[in-house]
């Protein structure tokens, strides 16, 4: 009995386990999950450097390199960076800036931002392609949409 | 009597969303009312329509007149905001009817107090004139103080401790921290570049592998306390070679061989931004060789 009794739960939880499986998969189908959206440090001149959401050191970054949320940028004086958002949006960094990437859900393509400590930035907003961009400062929000706001 | 009170209120309909109402002084007339409340005595049409009054019907003191709410403003801003858009000297003849033949439904929707219909009517005509890109830059100081300026396309909604303003193109407003958006600017003027013209190309002398000195210049424009020169790979002004700030012209400076784009902006008090001069194309090249001839000896 004492032998038993364990194997006797085994066979009870594996058989669970495979039931109770497929039974979740009918009902509710695993949906895959939704692309990750990326924005793009195209051009680099001078010290520009990176600090990663999960980093604590300000890196130097090259040309190329895939920006996720939260990731910061900063550009020393003199220095540039150009960074690409996969809904066209072309954001230029001047120098001594700081830029965080803000807003870039997976769950709404077309939609993406920054927040900009200090410096400055120039967008420029595909409005066929981005349903909205904007930039966070400390003081405000700039918003552009592809629906014309008045109000 | 009693009856036919009750008749006349079942007939009156109330206000709309966001509609108001007003009751008409002695001896006022439809004009009067448009210009204490709305401040336009033109609106006249406006209120005939809200109202259903006919044409030269006189009001009565006591009479209740219903008036537009602020969608009538967001109308009218929108309508201003295409107007701008359809007036800039570089819109194509074709589209500028086509938004002026828009704007003039717009502005007939208005008299006939159609307001959401003029809105996307004024929304129309900016997306015919207007480039599909919208170009504007955001300059934060060290206490965060913002200022944001749009040089193309659609307006930006700018938002601060509640307000939100729609910033069109050619315009700046600065935010102070903890305050809402203020007064919107008009961009300075783009100076008009003088030397080195269009297709110039340059070749002094040769020091440590860049040549120069390369001089650039400039008219000054009213109202500008420093110009920003930039240099760049490309005419989109992006692939940037070299940025300077200068007070005054000419900037004095040294370039790689190559071929480069300058343009010019001017900043104003308070970083007031302008509009930046079109790309000038230059090419930089070596100097050509000296000849230096010595003294030959002849046999």
């Amino acid at each position: 009995m004492r032998v038993g009794a364990p194997i006797f739960l085994a066979v009870v939880a594996s058989a669970c386990a495979s039931s109770c499986d497929r039974a979740s998969e009918a009902a509710a189908p695993v949906m895959p999950p939704p692309p990750a959206r990326r924005a793009i440090l195209e051009q680099v001149s001078g010290d520009v450097r990176i600090k990663r959401s999960d980093g604590d050191e300000w890196l130097p970054v090259t040309p190329g390199i895939a920006l996720s949320r939260d990731d910061k940028i900063r550009t020393a004086k003199s220095a540039t960076a150009l960074i690409r958002f996969d809904e066209g949006t072309e954001l230029a960094i001047d120098g001594e800036s700081m830029v965080s990437i803000s807003d870039l859900p997976a769950e709404a393509p077309g939609k993406g931002g920054v927040t900009v400590l200090r410096g400055k930035v120039d967008a420029e907003v595909d409005r066929n392609r981005s349903a909205e961009f904007s930039v966070k400062t400390p003081a405000a929000i700039a918003r552009a949409s592809k629906e014309i706001v008045f109000q | 009597m009693t009856r036919f009170l009750l008749i006349a209120l079942m007939l009156a309909s109330p206000p709309g969303p966001g509609e108001d109402t007003v009751v008409v002084q002695s001896g006022e007339t439809l004009e009067g009312v448009a210009q204490r409340v709305l401040g336009d005595p033109g609106a006249t049409a406006e209120l005939r329509a809200l109202n259903r009054l006919p044409e030269g019907g006189r009001l009565r003191a006591g009479e209740r007149l219903r008036v537009p709410g602020p969608e009538r403003d967001v109308a009218k801003t929108a309508i201003a905001h295409a107007e701008a858009a359809v007036a800039k000297p570089e819109v194509e003849p074709k589209a500028k009817q086509k938004a002026l033949d828009v704007l003039a439904k717009a502005k007939s929707a208005v008299r006939a107090a159609h307001y959401g219909e003029a809105l996307d009517q004024a929304r129309e005509a900016i997306h015919i004139v207007d480039a599909s890109k919208t170009k504007f830059s955001v300059t934060v100081a060290e206490d965060g103080a913002t200022r944001v300026s749009v040089s193309e396309g659609a307006p930006v909604v700018v938002e601060a401790r509640g307000q939100a303003v729609p910033l069109g193109a050619g315009n700046s407003v600065h935010v102070a921290p903890g305050l809402a958006p203020g007064t919107e600017q008009p961009l300075l003027p783009a100076p008009v570049t003088r030397e080195p013209g269009d297709g110039a190309v340059l070749h002094t002398g040769y020091t440590e592998g860049l040549i120069g000195p390369l001089a650039f210049n400039w008219s000054e424009v009213s109202g500008a306390e420093r110009y920003v020169v930039l240099v760049t790979h490309d005419v989109e002004g992006k692939d940037v070679v070299a940025q300077h700030e200068v007070v005054k012209g000419p900037l004095v400076t040294a370039l790689a061989i190559g071929r480069y784009f300058w343009r010019v902006s001017a900043r104003g008090a308070d970083g007031l931004p302008g509009k930046w001069s079109p790309a000038v194309a230059i090419t930089v090249e070596a100097p050509p060789p000296k000849l230096e001839v010595g003294s030959p000896t002849w046999r």
